[in-house]
């Protein structure tokens, strides 16, 4: 009985692990996507992840806070122009995430 | 969200996104045309060709800068390191070469410079599927098979057709083959621009 209660405390304890950050979505989506590549710019990710401009945004800047991303801004000819990429830090997390949500599943 | 997400998959659907312009096929015609030329009809345009492989990647990014990247957006895929890509290119030219010798003794009883020459085209056309073999591990896309496919049933005739000169017959395929890839690409670029309008400003990062 209190083997069960305890595994029951475990999962829900590796549940509540999951990185929130990563764990919506969106974010997810769009982490994934800058996982697969080298960089990408946002119209880039505006047409993968099928987000608006303004949505894409506010999870790029969740992300570029959490320290998983970073956004350079640059100038092509006069037009300003926004490159991202995933960092050491976010590549770890992502790869914390799939590491959990792969084990939580076999889990179940 | 509810779609399944497959890193493997995702990244090859980036390489695709990325190369749908059409742009690698119109060059790599390009490239293979003017040795085609080189190779047949004019020796002396060999600047050409130099000039064309020292500045085909700087002509083809100012190509997108204008046509490809207001329309799709810009990615960077991952690339495999130059030594490794050239060390695998390398590695398998000399295994084709030596299994072709091999052949070439088996059916011939000897290895001569005439049949050396003949079977340039056939060489040359296993080369383009290993690029084309290639370019479908990273991308996923059939389009790359039928390019091999082509560049491979049309290379035995210009092996077996006489031709006076000894690299006539391999300038002769790879202008016939350039013609394709050139032709196929611009096909394909002109069906981009199409299909993708250029963004309106707002989504762009000025907003």
């Amino acid at each position: 009985m209190t083997t069960k209660k305890n595994r029951a405390i475990d999962d829900i304890r590796q549940v509540s692990a999951v990185d929130k950050i990563i764990h919506e979505p969106a974010r997810l989506n769009i982490m994934a996507h800058l996982y697969v590549v080298e960089s990408a710019d946002f119209l880039f990710m505006m047409r993968q992840t099928e987000l608006t401009f303004g949505n894409l945004s506010a999870h790029m800047s969740k992300l570029e806070t959490a320290g998983y991303i970073k956004i350079i801004k640059e100038f092509v000819g006069r037009k300003p122009h926004t490159m991202l990429k995933i960092t050491g830090k976010g590549k770890q997390a992502f790869d914390d995430y799939k590491k959990q949500m792969k084990s939580f599943f076999n889990e179940i | 969200m509810a779609k399944k997400m497959n890193l493997k998959d995702m990244e090859k659907k980036s390489w695709r996104y990325s190369m749908q312009d059409g742009l690698i096929e119109a060059s790599i015609g390009i490239l293979l045309v003017v040795l085609g030329l080189l190779l047949s009809i004019e020796f002396t345009i060999v600047f050409i060709v130099v000039f064309f492989i020292i500045f085909m990647n700087p002509l083809l990014e100012i190509i997108r800068k204008k046509f490809t990247y207001p329309r799709i957006g810009r990615v960077k895929v991952h690339e495999d390191p130059t030594k490794k890509t050239v060390g695998g290119i390398s590695l398998y030219m000399i295994v084709v070469a030596a299994i072709m010798g091999v052949g070439m003794f088996v059916i011939f009883g000897e290895i001569n410079a005439e049949n050396i020459y003949r079977s340039l085209p056939i060489f040359f056309s296993i080369m383009i599927l290993g690029a084309m073999l290639y370019s479908y591990g990273k991308s996923g896309s059939l389009r790359f098979y039928i390019y091999a496919a082509l560049a491979m049933v049309t290379a035995p005739f210009f092996s077996f057709i006489n031709f006076e000169g000894r690299l006539v017959s391999l300038g002769y395929y790879l202008l016939f083959i350039g013609f394709i890839f050139l032709i196929i690409g611009l096909i394909i670029f002109i069906h981009f621009l199409r299909k993708y309008p250029i963004q309106r400003e707002e989504i762009t990062d000025d907003n």
